[in-house]
This record gives structure tokens, sequence and C-alpha cells, in this order.
């Protein structure tokens, strides 16, 4: 049991301050915000997991109607499911990294009074969701035809 | 691995205030100032709570009440949604959101106790962030993930 180490990663963690105005409240919203983020991840990383189970279930079906071809199609369909739930769930990883470096960003320079307006980091999220929202349009009307 | 992070900051607390703690000493030893308030308003008559009271008590039930249970909630919705409507290969990744979901009430019920059941009147001179915790948690979600990453690699 180290407990000078302890102590050196609680004071690097979470910071002991002067409860005064809205001290408080503001770290408290901090904390809100980060476990919106772990929200927004949890739904990305439970999409990716349906994906994999709706494209086997398209999968099941497909194979019953057209039995001759059922080994060529089960060796080329599930990698579109494949790549797509894998990039949910990393993207969702992702985002838990993104939660938990604006949380302690924004704790540290609360204490200075300052706040970090996230502009350039949610602008890459939007956009790499979109990417793959994108990419699972294609992947739909891919199987159409 | 969780329990002893969530102590940290309660540990820290005892140390820097132990002045104070030597006013209210006949209450509980472990737990030195927060327990003067609440011992002294648990009494039969009727609380009252000045405006400035309710915003802060307000702001954390709004983050333990609301965005902790809203969380492990979800969670738990779709570890039902995975374990009964998806097939039975997916069943392990069930009980991984189940886990995730037990593991963000758990941290959420332990900080409430600490914020709220033990500083009513949120009268506490010094506030400790939650860093600790939310490391932690984030520790959990990253641990989650992988072990789902692996599941669906091998389904």
């Amino acid at each position: 049991m180290p407990p000078m180490s302890m102590r050196a990663i609680t004071d690097k963690l979470s910071l002991r301050l002067e409860n005064k105005g809205s001290v408080a409240r503001d770290h408290l919203a901090n904390e809100r915000t980060y476990l919106a983020w772990i929200r927004t991840s949890l739904s990305l990383v439970t999409v990716g997991v349906a994906i994999r189970q709706l494209y086997r279930v398209s999968i099941d079906l497909g194979g019953g109607s057209g039995a001759g071809a059922a080994g060529g199609s089960e060796a080329q369909e599930p990698l579109a499911g494949r790549v797509l739930g894998f990039s949910f769930v990393a993207l969702g990883v992702v985002f838990v990294a993104v939660g938990l470096y604006r949380y302690f960003r924004s704790q540290r320079l609360m204490t200075r009074g300052e706040f970090p307006v996230s502009r350039a980091m949610v602008g890459a999220c939007a956009a790499a969701i979109l990417a793959l929202l994108v990419g699972l349009l294609v992947s739909m009307l891919a199987d159409q035809q | 691995m969780d329990a002893p992070a969530i102590e940290l900051p309660a540990k820290a607390a005892q140390t820097d205030r132990g002045d104070s703690s030597s006013r209210c000493s006949s209450t509980a030893p472990e737990q030195p100032s927060d327990e003067c308030d609440a011992g002294q308003d648990g009494g039969e008559e009727p609380q009252t709570w000045t405006a400035a009271e309710l915003l802060e008590i307000r702001a954390r039930e709004r983050t333990f009440d609301g965005a902790y249970w809203r969380t492990s909630v979800g969670l738990f919705g779709a570890s039902l949604v995975v374990l009964r409507v998806f097939g039975l290969e997916f069943f392990p990744v069930g009980l991984v959101f189940l886990a995730l979901g037990l593991g963000f009430m758990g941290i959420g019920l332990a900080r409430r106790l600490r914020l709220i059941s033990r500083d009513q009147h949120a009268h506490s001179p010094v506030f400790v962030t939650s860093g600790g915790t939310v490391a932690v948690s984030a520790a959990m979600c990253i641990a989650a993930y992988s072990a789902l990453l692996v599941l669906l690699l091998r389904i």
C-alpha cells in the first residue's frame, strides 16, 4: 500500500477546491458533460453490435432463397457488417477518449477562470459519425442490388 | 481495482480537514467533517433550505440522480435488448453491457453518498472534483469496449 503515490495520483486527478460561488456546480456540470460523451459512445457501440446482428439476419434470410450462391455470399456479406460494426465500436472508444480529455482539460482551465470552447473536436467527431453513416448508406444501397 | 480509486478523494479530504474534524469528533471518527451538518439537521424539526442551498442540491441531483442513473439505465436497456432479442452468440456482449451498467450505477451511488447524503446542505468548505472516479469509469469503459471488440471479432 503506497500512500504517497496514491496521494499524488489523487492530487493530479481530483482537485481539492475551495467551495465558494459556483465552483461545485461548475465542476458537477463538467462531470455531466463527460457522462454525455460516455452515453454518446455507448450509443455508437450499441449500434455497432446491432449492425453485426442485423447483417447476420439478412444473411440468414437471403441464404434460404439463393441456396446455390450461399458459399459466395456468406464469404462476402459479413465483411461490410464486420467492418461497419468494428468501426462503430472503435469510434465509441475514440469518444470515451475525447470525453476524458475534455473533462480534465476543462477541470484544469476552470480553476484559472477559463473555459475551453470545443469547436474543432466536436466538428471532427461529427465528421467521423457522418462518414460512418455514409458508409452504412452505401453498404445498404449495395445490398439492394 | 474500483474500490481504492473511489476511496481516494475521501482520504484526501480527511487528511486535509483534520482541523475541522476536532469540532465534531463525537459523530463518526472516519468521516470527520461532512457528518457535522447531516447530524445536526437530521432532527425532527422540518428542514429549511435557502435558495443557495437548493441551487447546490439541484446541481448534485442533476448529476447523480440524473446523469449517472440515465447512463446505467441506458446500459441496462441495451443489455436487455442484446440478451433477449439478439442471437445466442451475442450473449457475452449483453453481459458486458450489464456489467458496465452496474459499474456506472455503483460509481454514481458512491459519489452520491459522499456528496448528497453526508453533506446535505452542501456546506462543506472544500469541494473535491471527481477526477479519480471519472478516470476509473473511463478505464472501465475502455476495458469493456476492448472486450466487445474481441467478442465481435470472434463472432
